[in-house]
């Protein structure tokens, strides 16, 4: 009897664990929003300190459609943690770049209907990596518009070290609250009101909520790369299950 | 005689006077909200990408019509491009930014656009251009590639002062070393060197230009008088 039920106790065990198995890793591959592989989407950024540039800022992205969220992808709350200006402002006229070095956060992709999809819901990545280089015009000292390019690389979780995942996508600054610093937004040019289109502000453990101040984006242009997921695994009998713990 | 000569004479001096310059404000292309087209750009290479004098060539383009409303042409790279960033790890996987910096180069406006001021079109020469290049790769293959452009340039024909900013991203579609040559729609290539076309078979890359912000500013109109047949003839008197 005793031996029956450890029997049963490992076959429950095996069972749950090939289901796991079974839903498997992403599929390694190259997929670009452009060629309709997958949705593009927006992001909203809180603002640690007042400021549109500046250290502390938390950005979170997510998939969408025609003003509606979908479950493709996000990017969840990484941190400014250094701001390097590239080519500076002079004057009240002009334009300028800066680098936004990032830390923390984690990104999902959606698996059913996505091109990499490999049996799971979705993939978790932990990020290593997220960089924004952002293009700002100045005119009369306000902020008229401003350009990203966003690059994020990162570990799926739940697979091997080698399965990685990494990708870039065009930003466009759309509106955001007017900052005390470094200088106040040109409206209506820029929106004053976020609109449903846009999430909301990631806050504290990147609890979304309804309170900025920030700025929100456009976020297209995207490419996705997955490599080193494609761990094969082999599907397990009975007898050999039994084997393993035969003496 | 002298009567009718000054009339003539007035008529003439009077066109360019009315015409006027571009007017000043912020324009934004179509996919932001904006009323101003997106484009589309190619850049020849000399002879790789990221080459010193690799020469871009952007328009505007309404699904049919390249540089109907707008064209900015042969700004060059001028330097060999900083490499800011590499996440490129041993099993060529990973993105790489770039700092790129192009001397040189025209705008043209369509005198019809939402700027318009009274001329038939404008030009500017281009004073600064930067482009901040992000790419992707996958197995060391570069299998991505996105710009954010900034530039200024000088309106010519009015105040030093009458200038223009910019700033878009682009996306690259493809480039000669997968396609070739050059498909139909896109910007021909341009030679640096006399800002002249290049054939479509030399090497480069295409793409789509859009979250454009565009400013036109320190344009403002001169003031000008309406003058009275008494006060033309008063001169000659």
């Amino acid at each position: 009897m005793k031996n029956a039920i450890h029997i049963l106790l490992l076959a429950a065990l095996m069972v749950g664990s090939a289901a796991a198995v079974w839903a498997g890793p992403p599929l390694n591959g190259t997929w670009k929003s452009t060629n309709g592989d997958f949705d593009e989407g927006t992001a909203t950024t809180k603002w640690a300190a007042g400021s549109f540039i500046g250290a502390g800022n938390t950005i979170y992205g997510r998939s969408a459609v025609g003003g509606v969220f979908t479950n493709d992808w996000t990017i969840n709350c990484p941190t400014v943690v250094a701001v390097t200006p590239i080519v500076p402002i002079a004057g009240a006229n002009g334009n300028a770049i800066y680098m936004f070095t990032y830390a923390g956060g984690y990104v999902t992709l959606g698996g059913p209907g996505n091109p990499w999809d490999g049996g799971d819901a979705v993939y978790t990545g932990t990020i290593d990596t997220y960089t924004e280089l952002r293009t700002i015009q100045y005119v009369a000292s306000k902020i008229t518009g401003a350009t990203s390019d966003h690059s994020v690389s990162a570990h799926i979780q739940g697979y091997s070290d080698a399965c990685v995942a990494w990708g870039i996508g065009n930003g466009v600054l759309r509106g955001g609250s007017s900052p005390s610093l470094p200088l106040p937004f040109l409206y209506p040019t820029l929106q004053s009101v976020k609109g449903p289109g846009y999430p909301d502000y990631p806050g504290a453990a990147c609890v979304l909520g309804p309170n900025g101040p920030g700025h929100w984006d456009d976020v297209k242009d995207l490419t996705v790369s997955i490599t080193g997921c494609s761990v094969a695994t082999e599907p397990t009998t009975w007898g050999g299950v039994k084997s393993m713990y035969r003496r | 005689m002298r009567i009718v000569l000054t009339l003539f004479l007035c008529i003439a001096v009077s066109v360019p006077a009315f015409a006027g310059p571009p007017a000043d404000g912020t324009y934004t292309s179509t996919d932001i909200g904006g009323s101003m087209l997106p484009g589309r750009y190619s850049e020849s290479w000399f002879n790789t990408k990221l080459s010193v004098n690799n020469t871009l060539n952007e328009a505007s383009w309404d699904g049919s019509t390249l540089a109907g409303q707008w064209h900015w042409y042969c700004p060059w790279i001028v330097s060999p491009p900083t490499l800011l960033l590499s996440t490129v790890d041993g099993l060529g996987n990973g993105n790489k930014i770039w700092k790129v910096t192009y001397t040189g180069g025209y705008c043209w406006l369509d005198g019809g656009g939402p700027w318009a001021g009274g001329d038939a079109f404008y030009l500017a020469n281009i004073n600064t251009w930067n482009a901040i290049v992000t790419e992707t790769y996958a197995n060391f293959v570069e299998v991505g590639t996105i710009r954010n452009h900034d530039a200024t340039a000088t309106f010519t024909g009015y105040p030093t002062d009458c200038m223009s900013l910019s700033v878009s991203n682009t996306e690259k579609i493809s480039d000669t070393n997968h396609v070739a040559p050059l498909p139909a729609g896109y910007p021909d290539f341009m030679d640096w060197n006399g800002c002249v076309t290049r054939p479509n078979d030399t090497p480069g890359e295409w793409g789509d230009v859009d979250g454009i912000t565009f400013t036109i500013f320190g344009c403002t109109p001169l003031a000008t008088k309406q003058s009275t047949w008494g006060a033309v003839k008063s001169m000659y008197k």
